[in-house]
């Protein structure tokens, strides 16, 4: 059991990945309008933000399958979870203009963040994503014997 | 081939690997978004930076406004032969099958070229067109305003927001249409 933990790590990671990119493949338009929501990328070129609902949830499902497969594991974790740091921090930023919009206090704050859940309370989102980032790192980098 | 052993080679190749499948999938997914189509169109007018006062949540716009009250009178005209008044329904196709403005057409603001081509020539014709979609902040009945009045040569002034959308109506207890036929 002790040896197989770090397996069983990649596995579950790999498909918590493999579920979000799923669901936001089947609505690709919620998660367009939940990605311009953010106002961070810019609307022109159409390409920069049309590009992401029909990518992410590649980046997602390919990361999640290469953590459980073992190939480019340690190329995808990196990848992965590179990305998921710079979307958590797109996250609080906006939970700080929703603050500053509002007059929420912090854990008051929820919305949509385009994560494939709905509407979320953010502060618990954000711990999830902090927890998924070190889980995705020390999965992709971890030695097992697999 | 031999997959690269580096972490830095593996991260290339697991990029390279995932901008080809994206573009793949954005060119061959039919569900995929049209990566040329500005799907948040901002309206050309001056009039947009005005101060039009208005107690929805939507961000401002220069079309005119119906209610629902506006939309009962014009109902009985919505499948009269002559198009002159006609509604559209800016959301997805599962939306408008779980219930419509009964009379209203379907068009998907994100798909819009599946419906343009039978619409616009009704559309071109007609004295008002009325576009809604799920109400609240909910913004592509502007969006699709905005794309019929710029991009398909629809006059501006026919055109006018439900800006309560289809959620004050339901509230509303207004009669409503299930299923794909207007």
């Amino acid at each position: 059991m002790k040896r197989s933990w770090p397996r069983l790590l990649r596995i579950g990671v790999g498909a918590i990945l493999i579920a979000y990119g799923l669901e936001k493949l089947a609505d690709p338009v919620a998660f367009l309008k939940a990605i311009h929501e953010y106002q961070i990328l810019p609307s022109r070129p159409p390409w920069m933000m049309n590009l992401m609902p029909n990518g992410i949830p590649i980046l997602e499902i390919g990361a999640g399958l290469c953590l459980i497969t073992g190939f480019l594991r340690r190329g995808a974790s990196l990848v992965m979870g590179c990305f998921l740091t710079a979307f958590t921090a797109a996250i609080l930023w906006r939970t700080f203009r929703v603050m500053e919009e509002t007059g929420l206090a912090f854990q008051q704050v929820q919305f949509d963040c385009g994560c494939g859940s709905g509407v979320v309370v953010i502060w618990e989102k954000i711990l999830f994503n902090l927890a998924l980032i070190v889980a995705t790192f020390y999965a992709g980098f971890r030695r097992t014997t697999a | 081939m031999q997959v690269p052993t580096s972490t830095l080679g593996q991260s290339l190749c697991f990029s390279a690997l995932v901008l080809i499948l994206a573009l793949a999938n954005s060119f061959l997914n039919p569900r995929a978004l049209d990566l040329t189509r500005d799907y948040f169109p901002q309206a050309q007018s001056a009039a947009l930076t005005s101060s039009k006062p208005s107690s929805s949540a939507l961000p401002k716009h220069d079309f005119g406004v119906m209610t629902a009250e506006d939309i009962l009178e014009f109902l009985p005209d919505f499948k009269k032969e002559d198009h002159m008044v006609i509604c559209l329904d800016a959301r997805s196709p599962s939306h408008y099958r779980n219930g419509h403005i009964p009379g209203a057409y379907l068009l998907d603001h994100y798909h819009q070229d599946d419906y343009l081509p039978q619409l616009v020539p009704m559309l071109k014709q007609a004295g008002y067109v009325i576009v809604y979609c799920k109400g609240g902040d909910c913004e592509d009945s502007i969006f699709l305003a905005t794309d019929l009045v710029y991009h398909q040569g629809i006059e501006k002034e026919v055109v006018y927001i439900y800006e309560g959308g289809f959620h004050e109506w339901r509230e509303k207890g207004l009669p409503i249409t299930e299923g794909m036929e207007p």
